[in-house]
């Protein structure tokens, strides 16, 4: 009798356990919320550990590449691709290019969504502390876990950082309201992202955000930039060297923040002169008018809902300048593998 | 690995499940020894190379002290073992921190000194594990205890996993004789397990990680002077956050043991509802402040030798203990500063006797002791003197004129800190003697619902990758 006694106390808990998450995952999805995965270093290195699919298409950079790309928009331009996304929102991609041109096992496809401002020495390092996690945290055991969480993180809506205990208590005791977060991080770590749910905050314009921003940036003269941008360019070679393709694109801006771009970073001082000497493909968005057509809600990001037709024609452009053309249709499971390897 | 981690749920259900097979009772403990060292491994393998090595001297050190007669030999192979452990300890731990101290001590006399940087990875577990296998070398010596019987016993003593990494540091005579016959958990040892489990990782995710520790950072990890509210608050979050974060591990450790049949001796018997500093010490980090009193402060003579060689042994001993925790000046001073305490209050009981056993005077002196303990933590926590120097100033209203709030910026953070540590010095009062649960006989319905509350808890934590604090040690 005691023994069930004391069983009796796991098991019911089990069964309150059961019983308050699938409450609680109904309640969410009927206020609206959706799964949503918590993104991080750890959720990065699963991504760095797939550059070396023979199937990947590796995307470097910042927020645009996020919120701008889509694995569907991929796969129709690119059947059989394998979407490793390794952007980092708020920072720049230098630190992660360099880490794989540094790698002599990598060869593959890079995208690179960089900015003007990418090429300044002060920008270079932002993501490098993602290297450094990845270089000398990252191992079997992590790995396990953050799959796990990561599978188990895209299927419950109670696991969104969003109806977190801690986000609740503190939405509570600030605003008295739950607020439906406007952006969800998908398993493969790019941002479905719902500008209609984003609230304004009075006061905060995008011009106001980057004109503060470039006032205290030190920007170099296109000259020295230029140098700066031959580090970059170096990597570029070192991956091309080794069979790999890379191509660098300047992401969609608009309004405010394409004219505070333009006067701190003009294109035809900056981003065209690195265009001219690169060994990479470059493309400027200004040249894509299939790319300007898209809305920009906050001048900078393209709404979830618009994510898959934008990767349709980026990917479309890019293989019209040639990115994929050492890569071909491998014939088994829509296959796509680099053409020198599939003899 | 960690045990906040899905890994490790899904190691500790592959190796429950072998443990449950019907074999051999020595393909078992198999069993666990292998595990022991995967579950360390997963760190970083090599490094389970200096765990061999510890395990072996200790091992052979053990045996020819029990076969010689003579003093000398057995002083001889008592000595090999301290070399090699303290050795490991000193290299691995206190390497970087000695080169750093000679160099600066040379500059002192204007010898412009400037090695390498050593560049040494800290093995996990270093100084637990160590202390373990010494603590079974020296008893043997003492003839307190025989050694074992069998290697394998004696391996899996030293590598057990659930307490492998961060203690508690269990006595050969707690272990060894629970793996002499077979065993696997009763349904009370599992339930015990699995509640210790959830305890432990609830204390750790919840409450340490998630609510405290981003108090305690923002004070101590920031640069500018901190007001006098950032500074009780993040003391007093960082006084929680060691608490939860330790005492969850040892938690979790307690549990992982008992639903694998073994009992490993608890860690924390209410710490801050300790009266008076001796007491602190009965109730924190238990197995370590054991070791320390029997191998170190007993060893130098204890408190027979007079009162000024007692009040020595006690400063030198709580020296070496905050030297444990860290390779750094400042965990020194936190031992230090303790030392200083337990002196004064040996001092002062010589004087004034003992307290008066009334709640009115137990309870003031029961939370100043507390305040006390907080305030110290600031050199445990600090990141050097010059961040310890201004957040004891600002604690004590000495605030700079350019002070400012050093807090994060929401609602929640501070309300919650001050709850949490509020709530935990009220539950370490009332069950100070025994365990709130048996104290107020909880129904059982009521403690399924409040085990499922703490997974619930958890599952609503995404968890932020940090740590177990004691790990660094």
């Amino acid at each position: 009798m005691g023994r069930l006694v004391r069983w009796r106390v796991i098991l019911l808990a089990l069964l309150c356990f059961v019983g308050a998450v699938l409450v609680l995952e109904w309640l969410w999805r009927e206020f609206g919320f959706r799964p949503s995965v918590v993104d991080g270093m750890e959720r990065w290195a699963v991504e760095r550990d797939r550059v070396y699919d023979p199937r990947a298409v590796t995307l470097v950079g910042d927020s645009r590449m996020l919120f701008n790309l889509s694995r569907d928009g991929l796969e129709d331009v690119v059947p059989g691709a394998e979407m490793v996304q390794l952007a980092i929102g708020g920072s720049q991609g230098g630190a992660v290019l360099r880490d794989l041109a540094r790698d002599s096992e990598f060869a593959g496809v890079v995208v690179v969504s960089l900015r003007a401002e990418g090429f300044e020495p002060g920008q270079l390092e932002t993501q490098q502390s993602y290297v450094e996690h990845y270089d000398r945290e990252w191992r079997l055991e992590k790995w396990i876990s953050r799959r796990l969480r990561t599978e188990l993180a895209s299927r419950l809506v109670i696991l969104n950082p969003a109806v977190a205990l801690r986000k609740l208590a503190d939405e509570w005791l600030t605003e008295r309201e739950l607020t439906r977060p406007w952006i969800v991080f998908r398993a493969d770590r790019t941002i479905d992202a719902d500008f209609s749910l984003r609230r304004a905050v009075p006061g905060v314009s995008v011009g106001g955000i980057v004109r503060n921003h470039y006032e205290k940036a030190e920007i170099s003269t296109p000259e020295d930039w230029l140098i700066h941008a031959r580090r970059i360019e170096g990597w570029i070679d070192e991956i091309q060297a080794r069979g790999g393709r890379v191509a660098v694109v300047r992401f969609p801006t608009s309004g405010a923040y394409w004219r505070y771009d333009q006067r701190y970073y003009p294109r035809a001082k900056y981003w065209d002169r690195f265009a001219r000497e690169s060994s990479a493909l470059t493309l400027h968005f200004r040249d894509a008018p299939e790319l300007r057509r898209f809305e920009l809600p906050d001048r900078s990001h393209v709404n979830g809902s618009d994510a898959r037709a934008f990767t349709r024609k980026l990917m479309e452009r890019l293989r019209g300048l040639g990115l994929f053309e050492r890569w071909e249709p491998s014939g088994d499971a829509g296959g796509f593998q680099r053409a020198d390897q599939s003899a | 690995m960690v045990f906040n981690s899905l890994s490790f749920a899904l190691f500790f259900a592959v190796v429950l499940a072998i443990h449950h097979l019907p074999i051999s009772w020595r393909l078992r403990k198999l069993n666990l020894l292998g595990a022991s060292y995967l579950f360390y491994m997963a760190w970083n393998p090599p490094f389970v190379l200096l765990l061999w090595m510890s395990t072996a001297v200790d091992w052979l050190a053990a045996r020819k002290i029990a076969s010689h007669s003579r003093k000398s030999r057995r002083r001889l192979w008592l000595g090999v073992s301290l070399a090699v452990n303290l050795g490991l300890l000193a290299v691995f731990k206190y390497g970087e921190f000695l080169v750093s101290n000679v160099v600066a001590l040379m500059g002192g006399v204007g010898i412009d000194y400037a090695p390498a940087a050593p560049d040494i990875i800290l093995p996990l577990g270093i100084s637990f594990y160590t202390f373990q296998t010494l603590s079974y070398s020296l008893d043997v010596y003492r003839g307190q205890e025989r050694p074992a019987g069998s290697f394998l016993d004696y391996a899996l003593y030293v590598t057990f996993f659930p307490q492998l990494v961060a203690g508690p540091i269990v006595r050969s005579g707690v272990f060894l004789p629970q793996v002499e016959s077979s065993r696997r958990a009763d349904s009370q040892q599992w339930t015990i397990g699995l509640t210790l489990l959830s305890l432990g990782l609830f204390q750790k995710i919840v409450l340490a990680d998630d609510l405290l520790a981003p108090s305690a950072e923002a004070l101590f990890d920031g640069s500018a002077p901190p007001d006098v509210y950032s500074a009780w608050v993040g003391t007093l979050a960082f006084s929680g956050q060691i608490f939860c974060d330790f005492a969850g591990y040892s938690s979790c450790a307690l549990g992982a043991a008992s639903c694998l049949g073994f009992r490993i001796p608890v860690n924390f018997r209410s710490p801050y509802a300790a009266v008076g500093f001796s007491d602190f010490w009965r109730r924190w980090h238990v197995s370590l402040s054991s070791w320390l009193r029997d191998y170190l402060y007993i060893s130098m003579g204890g408190n027979r030798a007079g009162l000024a060689r007692t009040y020595m042994n006690l400063m030198m001993t709580m020296l070496v203990g905050g030297l444990w925790h860290g390779a750094s000046w400042t965990f020194v001073a936190w031992g230090g500063l303790h030392g200083l305490y337990l002196t004064a209050e040996r001092w002062l009981r010589g004087r004034v006797g003992g307290l008066s056993e009334r709640w009115m005077v137990q309870l003031p002196v029961g939370l100043f002791t507390f305040a006390v303990v907080s305030v110290t933590w600031v050199f445990f926590r600090a990141p050097d003197f010059t961040r310890a120097f201004q957040v004891v100033a600002a604690l004590f209203g000495d605030t700079a004129e350019e002070a400012t709030r050093q807090l994060p910026a929401n609602a929640l953070d501070p309300l919650a800190v001050l709850t949490i540590v509020a709530g935990l010095v009220t539950v370490h009062w009332l069950q100070r003697e025994d365990s709130v649960l048996e104290r107020f006989a909880v129904p059982w319905w009521m403690e399924s619902v409040g085990i499922a509350a703490i997974w619930l808890a958890i599952a609503m934590t995404p968890g932020t990758d940090r740590a177990f604090i004691y790990f660094q040690f």
